[in-house]
């Protein structure tokens, strides 16, 4: 499965987003659309660590990082790259 | 004698130190002087709206300077105000607007969209005046934004009306301040009343006890329907200190707010434990990171002592203290953390009462509780709330008589506590099903009534799974008497309940377990719920 879809399966199942799973698309801004607040980035932080098996760094918990499914993404494939 | 009306403060913060800035939001700041001035200019306005004392006006934009602004106006005008969570649906705000009768709303330009639908769902609005004056232009342009038979007048208006003397203060100490609305188990929120002296009481305490002064300055971190957000606001004026608003942006990635803590100088801080859990576990904070930070309040529910413990280690140069009591009593109890803390693991007590508050325990019985003896935790005195809006059956569950045969009224908190020995009290649980998550409360009931309207389903039972960072998660479980997808059932709790009661996840069965007298057997599905446990980080 692509990181994407993962990460997309997480916020639906785990997070109670309150939309259909195709409203989430990649490039949806997560934090300005409310489906993600400090609580939830906490959750999805934890769950990427143990299933990616990356460590995330407190520096790196960043809007950069955290700001659409795609740029999560990226940022894990380039942490499980390393 | 201090005046015992909020808005006084403000007025006396003014004459004190006019050009001290009282509130910083983000780029802006405004000053005592211009604060009062201004919302003198915008109580004249409502009062020429036909704002009456004690009208309950509504507050339906994000928190801001203008938000604040208004809060005072309509304090001004001799009115309370009602803060709209701008997160909750319409469904629900409608009900508030009903129950409270809010002819009158201060909103945003960019709430416009939210008007018609607030509107649908049965406020009775007469008038919605516009705050920012960007926006306002925009909707002055774009009339079409107000609701049938409903006026939107922009604050810039204001400036056009005529200039006069400060608006006649009409409330006393004993006219309601503001009502908060709180989840109800009947499936409808419950609007918490609270007077001038309420509030009062309690932040003249609190300015005492933790020294504030002109020289603090105090984050703004809840929001405003919450009641975390009067001591903030009303310690600060009362002190004539500095209010900083604290962007829900920055409070989104823990080391950003660390960093905005660092940089906006906070010397106070209050907010629900779980935020301070998030700055411990990755604030990347170190035992030099907030140096002006000397005090740490929080309350709204239990802060899991490890974590409270780790973040004392990282900041040593600050106080911590538990602050204890439900919507309906302001802060009534309290808990100095001793430093340096101990070694142990076992909750921190909420503490004892705080000044001209009584606080005790009853048991089944109904007789006083001994000191370790489990009784329910009862409050009276000056920050006790006068009751449920338009609700006399429930407050007078609520307020009973005192048990002990003292005169006037106390508040059952339905929770369960024990004194220990140094006369501390400890937090035990809950009488009935509410449940905290994040702070705020939850009636479980209220969440089962919303997914009982959906059509799909023959029968529910949400509950509440213990969790170390949120103290609970919700959980819904689900007997259904057609295919449903969970995130359908999710959608339609979310245009009935606020967000944070919209529970995680649907089990969705054809049928829900039951007990041997035929109830749904809730704490089996509890137990079915409990995550695997997981290595603690």
């Amino acid at each position: 499965m692509r990181t994407e879809d993962i990460l997309r399966a997480f916020i639906v199942d785990e997070l109670g987003f309150a939309g259909a799973a195709r409203d989430l698309t990649d490039d949806l801004e997560l934090i300005e659309a409310k489906v993600l607040d400090s609580l939830g980035i906490f959750q999805l932080v934890t769950y990427i660590e143990e299933e990616c098996g990356i460590e995330v760094r407190d520096e790196e918990l960043l809007p950069a990082n955290f700001s659409t499914i795609a740029s999560l993404a990226a940022f894990v494939d380039s942490k499980r790259a390393a | 004698m201090t005046s015992q009306v909020i808005h006084a403060r403000l007025q006396a913060a003014a004459v004190a130190a006019p050009a001290r800035p009282a509130i910083v939001d983000g780029e802006r700041s405004i000053s005592y002087g211009e604060l009062d001035d201004r919302s003198d200019e915008l109580a004249r306005l409502l009062v020429g709206l036909g704002v009456q004392p004690g009208d309950r006006v509504g507050l339906h934009l994000e928190k801001s300077i203008e938000a604040l602004t208004g809060i005072y106006a309509i304090l001004k005008a001799g009115a309370a105000y009602v803060p709209l969570d701008s997160d909750a649906p319409p469904m629900r705000l409608g009900y508030i607007a009903r129950n409270c009768e809010l002819r009158c709303l201060l909103s945003a330009g960019d709430k416009a969209v939210e008007w018609g639908p607030l509107c649908d769902a049965g406020a009775p609005l007469e008038t919605i005046v516009v705050l920012d004056e960007v926006l306002a232009e925009a909707a002055s342009r774009d009339r079409a934004a107000a609701p049938a038979g409903v006026r939107v007048v922009s604050e810039p208006a204001a400036v056009e009306s005529p200039a006069g003397s400060a608006p006649r203060a009409e409330a006393g100490a004993d006219d309601v301040a503001y009502i908060l609305y709180t989840s109800g188990s009947t499936g409808e929120p419950k609007g918490v009343t609270l007077t001038h002296r309420n509030a009062l009481a309690f932040v003249d305490w609190a300015v005492e006890r933790f020294a504030v002064g002109p020289q603090d300055r105090l984050s703004s971190h809840a929001p405003l329907h919450f009641d975390l957000s009067i001591f903030d606001l009303y310690a600060a004026v009362t002190a004539g200190a500095t209010l900083v608003l604290v962007p829900a942006q920055a409070s989104v990635f823990p080391s950003q707010l660390a960093r905005f803590i660092a940089e906006s100088q906070i010397s106070v801080w209050y907010s629900v434990p779980s935020i301070l859990t998030m700055l411990a576990l990755r604030g990347g904070l170190a035992e030099t990171s907030l140096p002006h930070l000397r005090t740490v309040l929080f309350a709204g529910e239990v802060f899991p002592t490890k974590h409270l413990r780790r973040l004392m280690g990282l900041l040593p140069g600050a106080a911590f203290v538990n602050l204890y009591g439900p919507t309906e009593t302001n802060v009534c109890t309290y808990y100095e953390v001793p430093s340096p803390a101990e070694d142990r693991d076992d909750a921190i007590p909420i503490g004892r009462a705080i000044d001209g508050v009584d606080a005790f325990a009853v048991t089944d019985e109904g007789a006083l509780a001994e000191p370790g003896e489990v009784g329910e935790l009862h409050v009276g005195g000056p920050t006790v709330m006068r009751g449920y809006w338009g609700d006399g059956e429930r407050s007078e569950r609520a307020l009973v008589p005192d048990p002990r045969g003292g005169e006037g009224a106390v508040y059952r908190t339905g929770d369960l506590v024990v004194e220990d020995p140094a006369g501390d009290f400890l937090f035990l649980g809950r009488r009935d099903s509410q449940v905290k998550s994040r702070g705020y409360r939850i009636e479980l009931g209220e969440i089962e009534r919303a997914l009982e309207a959906h059509e799909a389903v023959v029968e529910c039972a949400v509950v509440a799974i213990p969790d170390d960072l949120v103290t609970n998660r919700i959980k819904a479980f689900v007997a259904v008497r057609e295919p449903v997808e969970g995130s359908e059932l999710a959608r339609f709790c979310a245009q009935r309940v606020p967000r944070y009661m919209v529970p995680e996840s649907f089990a969705l069965q054809d049928a829900l377990p039951k007990t041997s007298t035929g109830k749904i057997d809730r704490r089996r599905l509890a137990g079915a719920a409990q995550p695997e446990p997981e290595e603690a980080r």
